[in-house]
Order: C-alpha cells, then sequence, then structure tokens
C-alpha cells in the first residue's frame, strides 16, 4: 500500500461505500477508503433499511428518492443479492384530517412524477390484511421497498475491493491538512495523502469538519428498533413504521429523539411505546416475541435535505451526509463519482451545496 | 432418585409420552428418546437440546400453541402440549 | 416497585449475597431467568472442597439449598424473571412472558454467571451434540441419561467429572482432546479415570459429527495419520466459559479486556463496584472461577453496598476477606490472581 492516493473516502457506511464503488468503475485511479471501525458499525448497521420515496418532502428531494429506488434493480444485477424488493410502500393514518394532508401529498408528489395514491381503508387491507381495522386510510406508492442493509453494505465493498480500491478498516482519522494541491489525512496508523477526499462519516461528520474549522449544519437524532422472533409472512409492504424481512424477523420503528448525542443505547420507554404502535398498526404482532432492540443515530442536516457537494473555500474537499442514506446510496454514489471525476454531476444538485446553510439560521 | 416422582403426561407431535415431575420439556422429550425437536426453517437441519440453559436457542418449540418456546427451560405440565416449531 | 438492592442472577453469587446484605435488614430483590434457584448449584452432586473458610466442604446441591433456606424474608425472589432493559429514569425493566415490571434499585449487583462456549466442526449442530454442562444438568438436575456411548471433547474438569459419572453408570465413554495433555488439574479425577482405563484420544484434529436426524459417530485424525471414527449417541463438547455481559451492556457499564480471566470483563474497582456508581458485580460474570472466590466476591461486593447504603464499619471484614481471597488464589489461581490485580489497577487510574 502506498500512501498517496487520488482519492480517499473516509467512512465506509453505506454512503462511503457507495461512492467508492461507483468511483472504482471508472478508469484507473488510487482509491483509499478508511473507517475508524468496520463498515456497518455505523448507522448503516442500525437502520430500518427502507428504500423510501413517497413520504419525503416533494419537489427535488422526493425526486432524487424515487431515482434512487429506481436504480436499484441494477445495482442488484451488478454487485449481487441485496434482497432489495420493491414491496410497495404504504404509510396509514388512523385520523380523518389526514385525508386532506394526503390528498395534498399525492398532488405534490405527481408534479414530480413520483405515483402515490390515496387508499381509503377497504383498499388499503385487499393489499395488506393484516393491517388494524381502526386505520382511516393510507398513502401507498409502487416504488418503495426495501434492502438488506448488511448485504447491501458488504456487496459494495467486495465489489469495489475486486476493483482494487484500497481499505484501511478499524484505524480513525485524527487530523485532516489541507491545501489546493493535496489533503494530508492523519489516521491511528499513519499519513495518508490525496488529491481530493470525501467526507462519508455518517454522525461524525461535524466531527470530521471540525479539523477543517468548517461546522456541518447538523442535528443528532437517535432512533430505537425492536426485532422481532422470524414469524410466518405476515405483512408483504414496507409500512411507514415496520418491515418483514425475508427471514420472517420484523423490525419496527419510527421513533426519533433529538439532544442524545451519539448514544446508542436503548429505552424501555420507546421500547414499550414502539411495540404498542407496532400492535395498533398489525394487532396480531401482540403474540409476537421480541428478540432484541437495538439504537442508530441519524445525522439530520438543519434544512433535512442532504449536503451533497464540495466543502465551503474548498475544491478538493468533497461531502455527502443525509439522513435516509440507504434509500439514496445508489444515487448518492452516482452522482458524487460524477462530481468527483467529471467535475459535474448527471442532474442538478446545487440545491444540496452547503452553502446553503449560510442563509439559514438553526 | 427419579424413582419416587409423580408421572406427568404430555404429548409430542400428537404422540402421547410421559415425564418425571419437575422436569423441562426438552430433557422428558430427550429422555424418551426423542433428540431431534425440529429443523431449521432455511436449510432444514436438525436441531436438539445443546445448552440446556437457555441461551442457545437450539430448542425452540410450540408450546401450547405458542411458537418458539425454550424448552429446556420450560416445565412440563399435565396435558401439555408439543410440537415443533412450524417453519 | 422499590429495592434497596436488586440481585441479577440466583446463582451462588447472588443468593449469598442476598443472605450477606439480608443479616443487615437491607431488602433485596433477587432476579433469575430460570425457573428455580441455584444457578449452576444445582447440577453439582459432587463434593466442593474450595469453599471459603466460613463453610464446610458439601455438595453443590446441599450449599445451594443452605443458602435458600437463610434467605430473609426482606428477600423477593422472582423466578422465570429477566432483566432487559432501563427506563430513562432508571428504573430497571424486569421482564416475565406477560409484562415488564419496573423496579427502582438503591443498589444494584450483577451476578449472572457464565456461559459456556462451544467448538465449531462439521456436524458440531446434529441432536445428540450437547455441551458437557447440558450432559451434567441432563444427568443430575433431570434425572435423565445423556448416552451409553459417550463421546467427551475435551480434557477440562467439567469433562472429566461427567466422563467418571457416565462410566459410573455403565456408559461406554471415550475422550477426545486436541490438545497433547490434560488440562484438568484435579489429580484424584485423573487417577480415577486412569484406574477405570477410559480411553483419551489426544491431538485429535479434523473432527466431524456424523448422523442424519441425530449423531451416530465422531470421526476425527490423529497425529500418526489415522482416522479414528468412534460411534456415539452422544457427544459432549467441553469449551470454555465465558462471562455473561448483557446485564453490564444495559447498564453501560466499562469494559476491559483480561486474557487470562477469560476476555472482555466488566471494570471494577477493588470495591467490586464497577464504573457506574450504583453497579457491583461479582462471581463467574466479574471473571471469577473458583468457587471460594465467587463467594468471597459476592460478601465484599455486598459488604461494601451494606456499607454504602448503612454507614456500617465492614472494614476489617473486607479486609479479612481480600487476604483470604488472595491466600487461595496464590496458591491455585495465580494467572487469574494477577490479572485480576491489572483490572483494578486500570479501574483505578
Ligand atoms: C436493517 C436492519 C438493521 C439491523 N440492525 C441491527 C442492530 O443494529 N443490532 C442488532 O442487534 N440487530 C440488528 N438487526 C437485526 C439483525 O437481524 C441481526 O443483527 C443479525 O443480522 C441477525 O443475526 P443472527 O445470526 O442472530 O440471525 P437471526 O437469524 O436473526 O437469528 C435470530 C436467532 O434467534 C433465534 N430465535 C429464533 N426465534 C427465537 C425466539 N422466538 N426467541 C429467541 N430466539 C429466537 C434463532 O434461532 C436465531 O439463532 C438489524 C436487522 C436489519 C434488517
Ligand atoms: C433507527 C434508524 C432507522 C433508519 N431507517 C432508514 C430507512 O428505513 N431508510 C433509509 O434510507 N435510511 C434510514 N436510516 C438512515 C440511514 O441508516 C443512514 O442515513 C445511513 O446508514 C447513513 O450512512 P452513512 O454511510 O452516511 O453513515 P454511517 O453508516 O454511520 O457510516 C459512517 C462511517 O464513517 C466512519 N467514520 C466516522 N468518523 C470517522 C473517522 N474520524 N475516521 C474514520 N472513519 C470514520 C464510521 O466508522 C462509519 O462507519 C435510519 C437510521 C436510523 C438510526
Ligand atoms: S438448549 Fe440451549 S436454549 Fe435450550
Amino acid at each position: 500500500m502506498t500512501n498517496d492516493y487520488d482519492i480517499i473516502i473516509i467512512g465506509s457506511g453505506v454512503i462511503g461505500a457507495s461512492i467508492a464503488y461507483y468511483l472504482s468503475k471508472r478508469p484507473r485511479q488510487n482509491i483509499l477508503v478508511i473507517d475508524k471501525g468496520f463498515p456497518l458499525t455505523g448507522t448503516s448497521g442500525a437502520t430500518q433499511a427502507w428504500v423510501f420515496a413517497h413520504n419525503k418532502t416533494p419537489g427535488s428531494y422526493g425526486k432524487l428518492s424515487m431515482l434512487s429506488a429506481q436504480l436499484y434493480p441494477s445495482l442488484q444485477a451488478e454487485i449481487g443479492d441485496i434482497e432489495y424488493k420493491r414491496t410497495g410502500g404504504i404509510v396509514p393514518f388512523f385520523d380523518e384530517d389526514d385525508w386532506v394532508k394526503a390528498e395534498h401529498l399525492v398532488k405534490e408528489q405527481s408534479k414530480a412524477g413520483l405515483d402515490v395514491q390515496v387508499l381509503n381503508r377497504t383498499q388499503t387491507l385487499e393489499k395488506e390484511p393484516k393491517l388494524s381495522a381502526k386505520i382511516k386510510g393510507s398513502t401507498y406508492s409502487p416504488i418503495d421497498g426495501n434492502v438488506n442493509p448488511f448485504l447491501l453494505v458488504e456487496k459494495y465493498v467486495r465489489a469495489f475491493q475486486r476493483n482494487d480500491v484500497d481499505v484501511s478498516f478499524y484505524n480513525a482519522v485524527t487530523a485532516i491538512d489541507h491545501s489546493d494541491e493535496q489533503v494530508t489525512v492523519t489516521t491511528e496508523k499513519g499519513i495518508f495523502s490525496g488529491e481530493k477526499i470525501v467526507f462519508a462519516g455518517g454522525p461524525w461528520t461535524e466531527h470530521l469538519g471540525n479539523m477543517l474549522d468548517v461546522q456541518v449544519p447538523v442535528n443528532l437524532v437517535r432512533g430505537q428498533i425492536l426485532v422481532t422472533e422470524p414469524l410466518q409472512p405476515i405483512i408483504t409492504h414496507t409500512l411507514g413504521g415496520m418491515r418483514q424481512m425475508d427471514n420472517g424477523v420484523v423490525l419496527i420503528g419510527n421513533s426519533s429523539e433529538k439532544h442524545i448525542g451519539l448514544d446508542r443505547r436503548t429505552t424501555l420507554d420507546v421500547i414499550q411505546h414502539t411495540a404498542k404502535m407496532g400492535i395498533d398498526f398489525v394487532p396480531e404482532l401482540k403474540k409476537a416475541h421480541i428478540l432484541r432492540s437495538f439504537a442508530g443515530t441519524r445525522l439530520v442536516p438543519y434544512d433535512g435535505l442532504p449536503i451533497l457537494g464540495t466543502m465551503p473555500c474548498m475544491k478538493n474537499v468533497y461531502i455527502a451526509a443525509m439522513h435516509s442514506g440507504v434509500t439514496l446510496s445508489p444515487l448518492v454514489g452516482k452522482v458524487m463519482s460524477e462530481l468527483i471525476f467529471d467535475g459535474e454531476a448527471s442532474i442538478d444538485i446545487d440545491g444540496y451545496d452547503i452553502r446553503r446553510f449560510n442563509k439559514i439560521k438553526p | 432418585m427419579s424413582a419416587y416422582k409423580e408421572k406427568v403426561n404430555f404429548s409430542f407431535n400428537d404422540v402421547r409420552l410421559e415425564a418425571k415431575e419437575g422436569q423441562t420439556v426438552a430433557a422428558a422429550l430427550y429422555e424418551n428418546d426423542y433428540k431431534k425437536l425440529g429443523t431449521t426453517r432455511k436449510y432444514q437441519r436438525p436441531r436438539g437440546l445443546f445448552c440446556a440453559t437457555g441461551r442457545c436457542y437450539s430448542c425452540l418449540l410450540t408450546v401450547n400453541d405458542q411458537n418458539n418456546v425454550l424448552s429446556c427451560m420450560t416445565l412440563v405440565e399435565e396435558g401439555m402440549s408439543v410440537k415443533s416449531n412450524q417453519s | 416497585m422499590d429495592t434497596d438492592l436488586l440481585i441479577i442472577g440466583g446463582g451462588p453469587a447472588g443468593l449469598h449475597a442476598a443472605n450477606t446484605v439480608g443479616q443487615y435488614g437491607i431488602r433485596t430483590v433477587i432476579v433469575e431467568e430460570s425457573n428455580a434457584l441455584g444457578g449452576l448449584l444445582r447440577q453439582q452432586v459432587h463434593y466442593i472442597n474450595d469453599l471459603p473458610r466460613e463453610f464446610k466442604a458439601q455438595t453443590g446441591q446441599n450449599l445451594s439449598e443452605y443458602f435458600i433456606g437463610n434467605l430473609s424474608d426482606q428477600c423477593t425472589v422472582l423466578l422465570n424473571h429477566i432483566f432487559t432493559g432501563v427506563y430513562k429514569d432508571g428504573r430497571l425493566g424486569i421482564a416475565n412472558q406477560e409484562t415488564v415490571i419496573p423496579i427502582r434499585a438503591k443498589r444494584v449487583l450483577i451476578a449472572t454467571g457464565a456461559a459456556e462456549e462451544t467448538m465449531i466442526f462439521p456436524g458440531w449442530t446434529l441432536p445428540g451434540v450437547i455441551s458437557v454442562g447440558a450432559g451434567q444438568i441432563l444427568h443430575h438436575r433431570e434425572g435423565v441419561l445423556p448416552g451409553k456411548k459417550a463421546v467427551i471433547l475435551g480434557s477440562s474438569e467439567p469433562a472429566l467429572s461427567l466422563s467418571m459419572d457416565l462410566f459410573d453408570k455403565g456408559s461406554d465413554v471415550a475422550i477426545v482432546d486436541g490438545g497433547s495433555e490434560i488440562s484438568c488439574g484435579n489429580q484424584q479425577l485423573l487417577d480415577e479415570i486412569v484406574t477405570k482405563n477410559i480411553p483419551i484420544y489426544f491431538e485429535a484434529f479434523n473432527l466431524e459429527a456424523l448422523g442424519t436426524d441425530e449423531v451416530e459417530k465422531l470421526v476425527f485424525q490423529q497425529s500418526s495419520g489415522n482416522e479414528k471414527k468412534l460411534e456415539t449417541d452422544v457427544v459432549c463438547i467441553g469449551g470454555e466459559y465465558s462471562p455473561i455481559l448483557e446485564s453490564f451492556e444495559i447498564l453501560d457499564c466499562k469494559f476491559t479486556y483480561a486474557e487470562k480471566l477469560g476476555g472482555w470483563l466488566p471494570q471494577y474497582d477493588h470495591t467490586l463496584k464497577t464504573s457506574v456508581n450504583h453497579v457491583f458485580a461479582a462471581g463467574n460474570c466479574a471473571g471469577i472461577t473458583s468457587m471460594s472466590g465467587i463467594l468471597l466476591t459476592a460478601e465484599i461486593a455486598s459488604l461494601n453496598v451494606v456499607h454504602e447504603l448503612m454507614n456500617e464499619q465492614i472494614q476489617e471484614q473486607v479486609e479479612s476477606l481480600w487476604e483470604e481471597l488472595i491466600n487461595i488464589e496464590d496458591s491455585s489461581f495465580l494467572p487469574s490472581f494477577h490479572s485480576r490485580k491489572d483490572i483494578i489497577a486500570e479501574a483505578y487510574t
């Protein structure tokens, strides 16, 4: 392993791994991926992994999610089985007042070409018979689905390693020095230099930014998830709140807690609340055993939208930081590789530049 | 010591069996010569008692219609219906 | 529910701790995941010689009964209950099949013991391949003979002890070990194995268990190059033990790596207090393996709880317990003693 690279990617979660994969398809370059743990120790190993577009902010962001979902089948053909399933997504509601909101969402999403429908109770129960009869209706989109995040990240990593990308795992970046020609990255295991570097540090992105005296405007939001025992097939769609994996386990959770930092413990308060939510949605889950619970830390930019592009005043330091990174990973990998390699992305991502926050107050 | 214990009737996959009072379901089945308790869902491999302390999850059975019960941690009761897990 | 001391695990460490604090009128709750108290003592039919001064040599089952008989009426026992998590306000969640009981405890003692590890080889998951501990439980607790043609893997003390017991019940027994010598230090047991002509195959490798629905044969290579095939109806794996750590994780205790004590362990200081102020550790889960060490650490931890809750002077007692522990370990458990000193030193820095 030499210490000089064309591109160094910091972070090998679903985002860093996808960027490395798409870059590795380009003509010969030296790429290094560094991670302080192994590729699933961050948020990508503690996620629901829905590939979900229909409830994202309508407009450009909803469309981005849809385009990413559309890339999944071909990605699966390229890197191997990642248990991607386009199950269709259902977000049920229990309140009559939500009809108006649902109709509005459908109208807005259709402007961006996203197929979302409002279903009444009967239509919803036809699609998903085990849902509670107490629901009033739902929004539905055929584009939504889910993926196995463990397989996804593993297959990205295997694919980019086949394409000669170097890795340095269990190695934390501790300092970064930047000049216009070169970036020097100090790690626990030595110093590396690169022409370009990419921040894909997930919830630790703020910390990476501090190394260059740039404040990355993000909040950290904890989510807790319940894992049931393997059950007979009980739900077939990705529901806003739960999904069933191929091995039969149902993952339940839609909690979000702010001001917790990087604490990834679970609390019984949220776990019990989540279990109740699960039973409210699908009463039959009452009988299921819970095998375990886990928590993950979402990074959420102040305005909720992804941060994609270069760092302020630095042409050769790139950043890709967002929530819903599993949904967005193929598209983000693709457009970031275009930006880094060609100097321009094939779709307009100017609205996601970090410089937009100069105008926003937290 | 076992000779003084009361007998308990139970069934495994609809076969009527006897156990000693105070025995766990897994041990009672072992004594009745049922080492194989079920099969794994993906590869259909046989599984039976392994640790006897509730930690390995190799002995899961359906007991009185409840799925995935740790049979090495559950005492046999009169009339209990025990079945291999539906997979 | 409120209590002074919540004890997680009703084995010898947890029971002895409950009795120690019971003498001072401290309210305790013991949470035990199985359907009976006693832990590993429940299948201990042999005399335990290695006990602290205050006890005479006796079988594990007797000792267990003695502890249970001495529990005070200030002690609540929750069988078939598991510690599963904590609430935001610090209460501990104790679950049974129906519900989760929140318990507010001034102090917590974790005494969850250790679990057997396995050996991985083709066929190890076949029915009839069980752990040595499971063999002991079947035989001594459940009154079930594990097999008539037993193969025991490994030559630790529990493995040899089970070999003897099965042999005495008329079973054919063979011992298969990957190493080149016996790992059990109990000479008396060894002599018995030799006297009874129980075959031991050393330096066995490439183990494989064969059978359709249950184990029928164990095949392995010997250093001579020969392949050996043993007909069998039960294979007992004598693996190492590793401390059960979930409760420490849930309570956010810090860990340390101590190779000689079994790997990852909770950090604790000379009062057996972990890195979390109200949480103590004792017994197997703290990397203590000798029975006397298990009981002494339980007593040290609980006396410190008494000191913190009632301001009792316990200094002298604790010092003499440490002295006894050091004397015992100094003679027969030297390596563990030194690593323990390292843990405690680390906790201090
Ligand atoms: C998106 C996603 C994110 C996840 N993130 C995490 C995470 O961060 N942390 C985490 O711990 N898990 C997480 N999981 C759950 C995930 O299933 C496990 O982490 C892991 O992949 C399962 O490995 P396993 O080998 O234990 O297999 P599994 O097949 O899931 O095994 C479960 C085990 O439990 C046993 N079992 C079956 N039924 C029962 C029962 N009724 N009662 C008790 N045991 C039973 C089985 O025999 C088996 O041994 C996540 C899952 C997904 C899909
Ligand atoms: C409970 C929960 C549910 C979720 N559900 C979904 C969902 O259904 N669908 C969806 O699309 N998204 C979901 N998300 C969000 C999604 O999981 C994340 O957006 C995504 O995993 C982020 O990937 P990442 O690569 O940016 O971050 P990470 O996976 O956290 O990767 C960052 C990596 O950077 C490394 N790193 C950080 N700092 C350093 C350093 N100094 N040196 C070296 N390496 C470093 C870390 O070790 C880590 O491996 C969920 C999140 C949570 C918490
Ligand atoms: S045999 Fe291991 S859990 Fe029952």
